[in-house]
């Protein structure tokens, strides 16, 4: 249904998210999609590429330059506003929270930009909890590296089996109300002082 | 229990009373949790002032205003400024080449910074015209700001039409040095400390400072929604309280030093704190936080900001109520003996 003909822009500070946000994009149908980065010379790219629509990340210092494209508009042939639906103020809650944030020629039909917006808010969102998910998952690594280092010098220095060695550290956690991995360190940094 | 406010703030030395109320203390013994959220442009922080995702903000002045009539992009949204947060601290920058071309116009005009400079590149546009050369370009920091008047005043004193005779666009402050330096705009208007640091680059040399050109003026304010300010008066007035200590505390001698290493971590400004340091004892573009009424937010001073959009055709030739907006009986309710 004619979405094929709506050339979409993104600029994003990161490279990783504008490529899923572009995939999102153009696996939901949107085919003209294109990205940049920061750039100084901003206008004159979006002129040379004069989408339609722009979705920008809100950490983006650019957002101001963009805007005066609404402000000082005879500079440029398609005037460009900011896409606030006011029938609908939960979406673009939804868009903030999200850090995102979409421009579009003006006079173009809510209807048509809302589900390009929503793929937007959606994808940074997935974006968003990879990136959490992985940060965790090498939280989780380190923290089971530094039971391991714990767990050995116990084990060598104070001549405990290696399950008395973990029993030890985790009813020390459990009575202190501490993270194992935080007693961890603690024993580590005992060792250490020592040494 | 410390209740939490959310403040949102663009890291530039100007947003220094919000960093110390929360660092210093002054705001936890108003029983605030102050929570500051650093956003990289103007617009992003409207959004989420206009949206509720913060309570509070550092703001352009010029910008509740235009945000409470419906100008600033996005649907109209009751604003209040019940303090404001400082004064002065912007400047003109221009290109090291354009500034020698202007010395060579017009070597009186250039003998010291001030709205005089502006009669100097006048010379120049006008040499610029008759030798068929494209229009130079300027650039400030959003189009709701001060910076924007001040340049538009700037070069109003220097007998130059802003809309015709020169390319107005907008840039962010942390662009700015570098988009001079790469020759895509001649010059600029920005809070410091990004005109000394164009400045000890030698790319930019200082034209104008805001004390030159709008010396009453306020910079930055505190704005907040009028719906937030009805259900959290109290908290209002104890923000207030711990704003106005902290802005006391910022402009104390003893406490420069201090200031600019706050400034400079990375959470913040995220810059060398020599040029915080230098910014911050810089004549002309350092700025005042609590001396001389900073903190009062003052109605004559919405009205020549509401003159200014007039004047740049952002509004509709007429003076609205200024006094919905700025609230300087706010303020006076947090002082007064009731509410000590």
């Amino acid at each position: 249904m004619g979405n094929a003909d709506l050339s979409i822009l993104i600029i994003d500070g990161s490279p990783d998210r504008a490529a899923v946000v572009e995939r999102g994009l153009v696996e939901a149908g949107w085919v003209r999609v294109s990205t940049i980065g920061p750039s100084v010379n901003l206008l004159a790219r979006i002129q040379a590429l004069a989408p339609d629509v722009i979705i920008i990340d809100l950490e983006n210092p650019d957002r101001d330059t963009l805007e005066q494209m609404f402000q000082v508009s005879r500079q440029v042939q398609r005037p460009i506003a900011m896409f606030v639906d006011q029938s609908d103020s939960q979406m673009i809650h939804a868009a903030i929270e999200a850090g995102v944030s979409a421009y579009v020629v003006d006079g173009l039909r809510q209807d048509r930009i809302k589900p390009i917006v929503e793929t937007a808010v959606s994808r940074f969102n997935a974006f968003d909890r990879l990136r959490r998910e992985r940060d965790e998952a090498q939280a989780k690594l380190q923290d089971r590296k530094l039971v391991e280092r714990a767990k050995g010098l116990l084990m060598k220095n104070r001549g405990l089996s290696e399950e008395d060695a973990y029993t030890l550290m985790r009813r020390t956690a459990m009575k202190q109300n501490r993270k194992l991995a935080d007693i961890a360190q603690s024993v580590i940094t005992a060792f250490e002082m020592e040494l | 229990m410390a209740i939490t406010v959310k403040l949102g703030f663009v890291p530039l030395i100007d947003c220094a009373i919000p960093l110390v109320a929360a660092d210093m203390g002054f705001a936890a013994a108003e029983g605030i949790d102050l929570a500051l959220e650093r956003e990289s442009s103007w617009a992003s922080l409207r959004d989420k002032l206009a949206f509720g995702l913060i309570d509070a903000a550092h703001i352009l002045a010029p910008l509740p205003l235009a945000m409470h009539l419906g100008l600033a992009g996005i649907p109209p949204v009751a604003m209040a400024v019940p303090m404001a947060l400082g004064r002065g601290g912007n400047g003109i920058t221009v290109s090291t080449d354009l500034y020698g071309r202007m010395q060579a116009a017009d070597p009186a005009a250039m003998e010291r910074p001030g709205l005089g400079t502006a009669i100097a590149l006048k010379k120049v546009i006008l040499a610029d015209r008759a030798a068929g050369r494209p229009l130079l370009s300027f650039a400030s920091v959003f189009p709701f700001s001060c910076h924007h008047y001040e340049l538009r005043r700037w070069l109003l004193a220097g007998g130059i039409d802003p809309s015709t005779e020169v390319n107005l666009g907008i840039i962010a402050p942390p662009r700015m040095a570098e988009s001079l330096g790469a020759g895509w705009i001649d010059g600029y208007c920005v809070g410091e400390p990004w005109n000394s640091r164009a400045v000890m680059r030698g790319t930019g040399k200082l034209v104008a400072t805001k004390q030159d050109i709008w010396p009453d003026s306020h910079e930055k304010v505190l704005g907040l929604r009028q719906r937030w300010l009805a259900d959290n008066h109290d908290l209002t007035l104890s923000l207030i309280r711990a704003l106005t200590r902290a802005a006391l505390w910022a402009d104390a001698a003893e406490n420069r030093q201090a200031l600019a290493a706050l400034l400079a971590e990375p959470r913040h400004l995220g810059l060398p704190v020599e040029i915080i340091a230098a910014a911050l004892a810089q004549p002309g573009t350092a700025p005042l936080f609590h001396r001389d009424g900073a903190t009062l937010p003052r109605p004559n001073i919405a009205r020549e900001i509401m003159r200014e959009m007039m004047a740049a055709g952002q509004w509709p030739p007429q003076i609205p109520a200024a006094d919905d907006v700025w609230r300087p009986d706010i303020h006076h309710a947090a002082f007064s003996h009731s509410h000590r």
